[in-house]
């Protein structure tokens, strides 16, 4: 995005003051609403979309495989696969890699693997495709909150067969149409931008093009979680971060996480 | 206070598939269909609004315009919008679309690429316009001759990014713009913010600069690119001058003061200094900022409901908008609704 000098200015000042002018009027706190879609993708376990009042547009679909418990304790297969496509990136960048890597590490490390077991040889595993359609502001909260709403309406093949198969050798048989909704605690992250000593979350693209700097803080089940790290937000005047402003945005994350939780809960 | 408003979207079905059920509807929007082909067969030409695919005519007099192609004698629509007519031509208007540039639009622009004695503008249309350097009025006045120094200088008046208001002085034969600024109203824009809608919901009027209450004024480019920004003295100074020049000419007193109502060569000389292509903003107070917000917000409110954006419409859906004490709620889709029909029904009282 490509901003005048005076028009720079002018949003930077608005957002310099105490409390700070956002270009669209929202609080220190609020999200840009969302309007959400779940379930549509019939091929799928589970499937979200999410739009947002700019018009960007994230889709998220769960798929499931059944896979040997011991592939993932010797370490050849994962949990958890994530993929990411974002309009206009190409698939090898560096960006679409750090998103890549930041989700499959949140993922993998908080989604447990009782939730997806099956039996004492199988589990299921997740393989959670993000298509970003159009973003304009940094993607990464719009991917959480989608993958949030699709892995909290997932349904996978209800088992038939006994969960016990260690001593006898007995493939997994599944009900031919019921399914179990997938029960489990799922992270989300936010976004916040730094502007001289403001915090504020959910920067728009032009909040974006003219922040010092911005911080991704992790939530999960009530509490901050890895990765608190900045991030990138525009080419160009990144400034550095005061550490008191650290402090204080994962202050403004804690007092806002559990709503976000339950603003997405009644969206399913 | 709401932190993360969520609304459930519509689903991806047509909402008419769902009424599918009730047979009785179908059979009688069935025949509404084909009787409506049975007029169109006259020969005559459908009126009012068309969809892509839909048959215009079947008389093969009419000479195909934009928007339209056709099999054997039939006119096609190939787009959304309404029929145009201009002797024997036929044309369908698209109602949403990129901006098409006219001889006298005024409009607002960013300057996407600096080149040889030119400058390219992003104005939302196909192409980008062009801006001559010779159509800009540069520092030291009208009468100075452009040198080779102001060529090589020209990303010190206007360089990528900046947005300028200007006006459609030409069109190409490709259809694209050429553009002037040579007016004391159109220049650089400083001391303000910058929304963009559609361009197909501008309202065209005698004027698209504007004061607005509050202490804003508001540049509504006919290319739906809009400028809030602060109302200085020089701004309403050249409002008043474009609304009613004979009226500022003739004061008070009822005396006429020669030059008063217009610009004279010596103002105009003396404000085409550097201060023009100046980047600094003025001191504007955060309650104004707030007002300015305030605005944008009411006119993305229009924009959101599809109401063509006019002033009056501007003001009326700010002074809807002053119901919310937090300019935050505006940007909530029911709010923006609400605002919608608030304006609508505030017209519909009036008479007009």
């Amino acid at each position: 995005m490509i901003l005048s000098v005076a028009e720079r200015s002018y949003l930077y000042e608005s957002l310099k003051q105490s409390p700070p002018i956002r270009p669209d009027g929202r609080s220190v706190k609020q999200f840009r609403p969302i309007q959400t879609n779940v379930g549509f993708l019939e091929s799928s376990n589970g499937s979200a979309k999410i739009t947002l009042s700019d018009g960007s547009e994230c889709i998220v679909s769960i798929k499931s495989k059944v896979i040997e418990k011991a592939s993932i304790e010797s370490g050849r297969d994962t949990l958890v696969d994530v993929d990411i496509e974002v309009a206009g990136q190409r698939d090898d960048s560096s960006f679409i890699l750090n998103l890549i890597s930041t989700l499959k590490s949140i993922y993998s490390n908080y989604i447990s693997q009782e939730s997806l077991s099956l039996t004492n040889r199988f589990t299921y595993k997740l393989f959670i495709d993000i298509l970003v359609i159009s973003n304009y502001s940094y993607p990464l909260t719009l991917i959480s909150f989608t993958s949030y709403l699709a892995l909290k309406n997932t349904y996978l093949p209800k088992l038939t067969s006994s969960v016990d198969d260690k001593e006898i050798e007995e493939q997994p048989t599944f009900h031919d149409y019921e399914f179990v909704k997938l029960q489990i605690q799922v992270p989300i992250i936010f976004t916040v931008a730094i502007i001289d000593n403001n915090y504020i979350i959910d920067p728009n693209s032009q909040e974006m093009e003219v922040s010092d700097n911005g911080i991704i803080i992790g939530w999960y089940d009530g509490n901050i979680i890895s990765p608190i790290e900045n991030v990138k937000l525009n080419d160009g005047n990144s400034k550095s971060i005061k550490p008191e402003l650290i402090i204080k945005s994962i202050e403004l994350v804690k007092s806002l996480g559990q709503s976000v939780i339950e603003s997405l809960n009644a969206a399913e | 206070m709401d932190i993360l408003s969520v609304s459930k979207g519509s689903g991806f079905a047509y909402e008419d598939a769902e009424v599918g059920s009730d047979e009785d509807v179908d059979i009688l929007i069935d025949e509404d269909e084909t009787r409506g082909d049975d007029v169109q067969l006259d020969g005559s030409v459908k009126t009012s609004v068309v969809t892509p695919g839909e048959l215009v005519t079947d008389d093969p007099i009419w000479m195909r315009g934009h928007g339209t192609y056709f099999l054997g004698t039939n006119t096609y629509s190939s787009v959304a919008g309404t029929i145009s007519r201009v002797n024997r031509l036929l044309s369908v208007k698209p109602i949403r679309g990129r901006y098409e540039p006219e001889t006298g639009d005024h409009i607002v622009g960013r300057i996407a690429e600096v080149g040889q004695k030119r400058w390219k503008v992003d104005i939302g249309a196909k192409t980008h316009a062009i801006l001559m350097l010779g159509s800009v009025n540069l520092p030291g006045g009208v009468l100075r001759r452009k040198s080779e120094s102001d060529e090589l200088q020209m990303r010190n008046f206007l360089k990528e990014g900046d947005l300028l208001n200007c006006e459609v002085q030409s069109l190409f034969q490709d259809g694209s713009a050429s553009l002037h600024t040579r007016s004391l109203k159109y220049g650089k824009l400083r001391n303000g913010y910058f929304i963009s809608v559609p361009s197909s919901l501008i309202v065209r009027a005698k004027n698209h600069s504007h004061s607005l209450p509050g202490g804003a004024s508001v540049i509504i480019g006919v290319n739906g690119y809009i400028w809030l920004r602060k109302t200085t003295e020089d701004i309403s100074q050249a409002n008043n001058t474009s609304l009613s020049k004979n009226a500022t000419a003739i004061s008070a007193k009822g005396q006429y003061n020669v030059g008063s109502g217009s610009v004279s060569i010596t103002r105009l000389e003396e404000e085409s200094s550097w201060e023009i292509y100046s980047d600094v903003n003025d001191e504007i107070s955060s309650t104004l900022r707030s007002t300015i917000t305030r605005y944008a917000n009411s006119i993305k409110a229009l924009a959101f409901c599809e109401i063509g954006i006019s002033v009056e419409r501007i003001i009326s859906a700010y002074e809807a908008s002053m119901a919310y004490e937090d300019s935050g709620k505006l940007v909530d889709r029911e709010t923006m609704e609400t605002i919608g029909q608030q304006v609508i029904n505030g017209e519909k009282y009036r008479g007009q």
